[in-house]
């Protein structure tokens, strides 16, 4: 199965360089709120918890716009599926803000549709990211790491009954 | 247009409540960077240093460095700047947090508060909206209530940068406290705050930081990234700064009960592994300041008993000063006295520190139980809790606490028993097995420190990933050798002087992040070319240097420039550092020729002229 | 603090990274079975782990450990041919920092 970026909450600490180099590949300066990928940090549990396009199967992005700007494609680069704006289709109408659930594209100063564009395969937010918190790694693998997590703790657990 | 700084100042006048919006100084920026240099030399450019900290001739300023708010690692630094309350010296406390990258994107390099306000206000920033407002509600709440009522008064996303009752109260050693638990900690900051009727600054910041020189700096910036791609780096998000305690301890230089003696018999009580495995809310695991791929930070929580309650902390450093300095080897209790250094805004280590010379001036005899209430004995967990709220409170003996250790030497007829200088408590290190520290301490512009100069780290580890260490081809040192550390001291002073004023946290250095990086970031941050590594440290100099002149004008001389009694005359009693006391006397006057100064610690003509300082 | 055991054993330490590798703060040793810190070393290092999480090559250490006997740097000592005898503490030490 292709890759996509995954996302490890357990390993999140809430620093928002995600959000900084994102906004640094996109829009050349550094500010949260242009970015593609939101944390939202829950300090009193010590937990955060970043938020990203997911790349849907069957986007409602793409599905409400009118333009027919967005389109569901396979980044050349690294081969993952990819949802892509094209500008010059693009009129801003901001349908597809409302469409997704996620909350992951909006429209900025540029007056089109912004979203995760994978950065040419090489995601600037799973580079900086050091303590692994994301990943752009094979979907299927990464379930498998995560049943497997799963299996662990319940052997524990089992084994402490 | 400017690059990495924002170009501009944020003017409030407190007094008249006007605002202003003024340009920033090119010439200034380019000589004295940002943060503790940019602050002090506007600070020094504008007041009479010899004024009342606590009076409205003083100024209170908020200065970011042209790395806040970057993609840097551990961009995320603001350094408050103004003449403490405690010391008379300059103080410059620095703190991480989202209000720091967020006065940036609002706009902002320096915020500049002056005179006083009649009445409590608080200052709401909402990028080129500036608001005084009155602050009569949240007047008295604490810090973290008061960040909340702020924020629901503003905006939610608004980050909050305020003072707690101990700044009210005009504790001398009051924080600034911002976001989550964090603070600028050291020289009451807040209680300058305090005295201008301020309760909080709020920020909304909406624009970017842009770069001059975009793919220079993601070089710089990927380079950097790489450095902190290591094992330990792991191990220091695990277990955060407490993980050095018993490193500290090996080495026989841990505070203990009033830096009598460096070793104890409960340091593995109270290491940072015991915290990691137990208080801390998620096991061996940190959360980050904005932009640090580190992570060292802690929420701690006691679930039942008498200490009940979650929070911020506690760092290596308060648990030296609650902990091993106070005899007390209740994690719990250390843990506590933490949160309500939070929530009072206090800083722990003077906190805890003073609380630990009171401990032993009781058990001396020299301070009479009437005045104290209770009998004050090392190793008493409840005191520490109790009198770190009664401090904050100005309440009973806390009104005596709350002017630091020194005035309190003073008010019971010996200052013997004060263990810092410059009338500023020690953090935690004893200097007497750390020559090079013990140096450090005595010479720090704002009294003694940890991380103004970073000699411990040289001390305990010989070597650091540093140009000033590695250029002089140094394998090893000796933490007991003198004679080696003048020429060290003074250029890691130096060089602490420009990580203060980067906007970078001190530890992506301790982490080996060196000058040359920190250099590339800076210059393709601003376009400004800083004279490759010669130029880049005669800027830290020139900061040591003002800091130092500030003194002087504030009729703080050189004969400051010492340690207590029992750091120079009387030897350690045990573990490693057993017979050493530090031998100041012989390191003072090279220390002195090094740096340009005359015997009496007075710049000369020739290094003001070659640092460009009238 | 009260145990006082006749013949006085060496102590080797580990700390932060090198704790995790031996599964141990704290181990004693017999104090006849090795003469310098090289001896002793490598009689705790009962494992490839152990060993690489400790020296670079044979009788070298890794450039980022630092060896202490009773607080002492034995790079300001005699190195790993530093004596060690009953009652010394000997500390292994990965760089840490603190603050």
């Amino acid at each position: 199965m292709a890759k996509m970026i995954n996302v490890d909450i357990e390993k999140c600490t809430g620093c928002g360089v995600c959000e900084l180099q994102c906004s640094f590949r996109h829009h050349g300066e550094f500010n949260p709120l242009k970015a593609r990928i939101h944390k939202t940090i829950y300090i009193e549990q010590m937990m955060a918890v970043p938020v990203l396009c997911r790349q849907c199967e069957d986007p409602w992005c793409a599905r409400i716009c009118p333009a027919g700007a967005i389109t569901k494609g396979i980044d050349t680069h690294s081969g993952a599926p990819v949802v892509t704006v094209s500008e010059e289709k693009c009129v801003g109408c901001k349908m597809c803000v409302l469409a997704c659930p996620y909350g992951c594209i909006s429209v900025g100063d540029g007056g089109v549709a912004e979203k995760c564009d994978l950065c040419n395969g090489v995601p600037q937010c799973v580079k900086f990211c050091l303590r692994g918190a994301l990943s752009f790694s094979d979907a299927a693998e990464d379930m498998l790491d995560r049943k497997q997590k799963v299996a662990d703790a319940l052997l524990t657990a089992y084994q402490e009954a | 247009m400017m690059y990495g700084w924002t170009g501009n100042i944020l003017r409030v006048d407190l007094t008249t409540g006007t605002t202003t919006v003024e340009p920033l100084d090119r010439d200034k920026a380019k000589n004295y960077i940002g943060g503790r240099g940019l602050g002090v030399k506007y600070l020094y450019d504008e007041i009479d240093p010899a004024v009342d900290a606590l009076s409205p001739q003083n100024k209170l300023l908020f200065v970011t460095g042209p790395l806040t708010g970057t993609g840097a690692p551990g961009a995320n630094r603001y350094v408050v700047v103004t003449k403490s309350p405690l010391t008379g010296c300059i103080a410059n406390s620095t703190a991480a947090g989202d209000f720091a990258c967020t006065m940036k994107y609002a706009g902002y390099d320096l915020i500049i508060l002056e005179g006083k306000s009649e009445k409590p206000v608080y200052l709401w920033i909402d990028d080129d909206r500036i608001e005084l407002r009155d602050a009569a509600e949240i007047w008295g709440l604490d810090s973290e209530e008061t960040i909340k009522a702020v924020q629901k008064a503003t905006s939610l996303r608004a980050k909050v940068a305020c003072i707690g009752p101990a700044g009210e109260n005009l504790v001398r050693f009051a924080c600034v406290m911002n976001d989550a638990g964090r603070a600028a900690g050291r020289s009451g900051v807040g209680a300058v705050m305090g005295s201008k009727n301020l309760k909080a600054v709020a920020v909304h910041g909406t624009k970017g930081v842009k770069v001059a020189d975009r793919a220079g700096f993601y070089q710089a910036m990927d380079a950097a990234f790489k450095t902190l791609e290591y094992e330990y780096v792991e191990e220091f998000h695990q277990t955060g700064t407490p993980g050095v305690l018993s490193l500290v301890h090996e080495f026989g230089v841990l505070p203990t009960r009033n830096f009598s003696v460096g070793v104890n018999d409960f340091a593995d009580k109270i290491s940072g592994e015991t915290l990691a495995d137990t208080l801390s809310v998620r096991k061996r695991m940190g959360v980050a300041c904005p932009g640090c791929p580190v992570a060292c930070g802690r929420v701690t929580k006691i679930s039942t008993g008498k200490f009940a309650g979650q929070g911020f902390g506690p760092e290596y450093e308060t648990i030296g000063m609650f902990g091993s300095n106070c005899g007390v080897d209740d994690f719990e209790a250390i843990a506590a006295a933490n949160f309500v250094c939070n929530r009072m805004g206090m800083d722990t280590i003077s906190t805890g520190n003073s609380i630990a010379s009171a401990m032993e001036m009781f058990e001396k005899g020299l301070i009479p139980e009437s005045d104290i209430g209770f009998p004050l004995e090392f190793g008493d967990a409840d005191a520490i809790v109790k009198l770190a709220q009664m401090t904050a409170d100005r309440e009973g003996f806390g009104d005596v606490l709350a002017d630091g250790s020194y005035r309190m030497g003073e008010k019971y007829g010996t200052t013997d028993y004060f263990m810092g200088v410059k009338k500023q408590e020690f953090p935690s290190y004893d200097p007497r097995g750390l020559q090079g520290m013990g140096l450090g301490y005595a010479t720090g512009p704002r009294g003694a420190c940890h991380i103004r100069g970073e000699a411990q780290d040289l001390d305990l580890y010989g070597v650091m990933n540093w140009r000033l260490t590695a250029d002089r081809g140094l394998e090893v040192l000796d933490p007991l050798r003198s004679d080696d550390k003048p020429p060290l001291v003074k250029d890691v002073q130096d060089w602490f002087t420009m990580i203060d004023s980067c906007g970078m946290c001190n530890f992506m250095f301790f982490l080996m992040v060196d000058e040359d990086q920190m250099r590339q970031l800076i210059e393709t941050a601003t376009g400004v070319d800083m004279g490759g590594y010669e130029g880049f440290m005669r800027t830290g100099e020139r900061v040591f240097n003002i800091e130092t002149l500030f003194n002087r004008r504030a009729g703080i001389t050189n004969e400051w420039d010492t340690l207590p009694k029992r750091m120079l005359e009387t030897p350690m009693p045990a573990g490693p550092a057993k017979g050493q006391v530090v031998r100041l006397a012989e390191m003072l006057p090279e220390y002195y020729e090094l740096r340009g100064w005359d015997d009496n610690g007075n710049i000369s003509d020739a290094k003001r002229e070659e640092l460009g300082l009238a | 603090m009260s145990s006082v055991s006749v013949e006085r054993a060496l102590t080797v330490r580990f700390f932060s990274t090198v704790k995790k590798v031996f599964g141990v703060g704290e181990v004693e040793v017999a104090s006849g079975s090795a003469v310098d810190v090289a001896e002793l070393l490598a009689s705790v290092c009962d494992s490839q782990e152990k060993t690489r999480a400790v020296f670079a090559a044979a009788g070298e250490l890794r450039g980022d450990i630092t060896v202490l006997v009773n607080g002492r740097n034995i790079a300001l000592l005699q190195g790993l041919l530093t004596p060690v005898g009953a009652g010394d503490v000997v500390a292994v030490v990965p760089p840490m920092a603190g603050g």
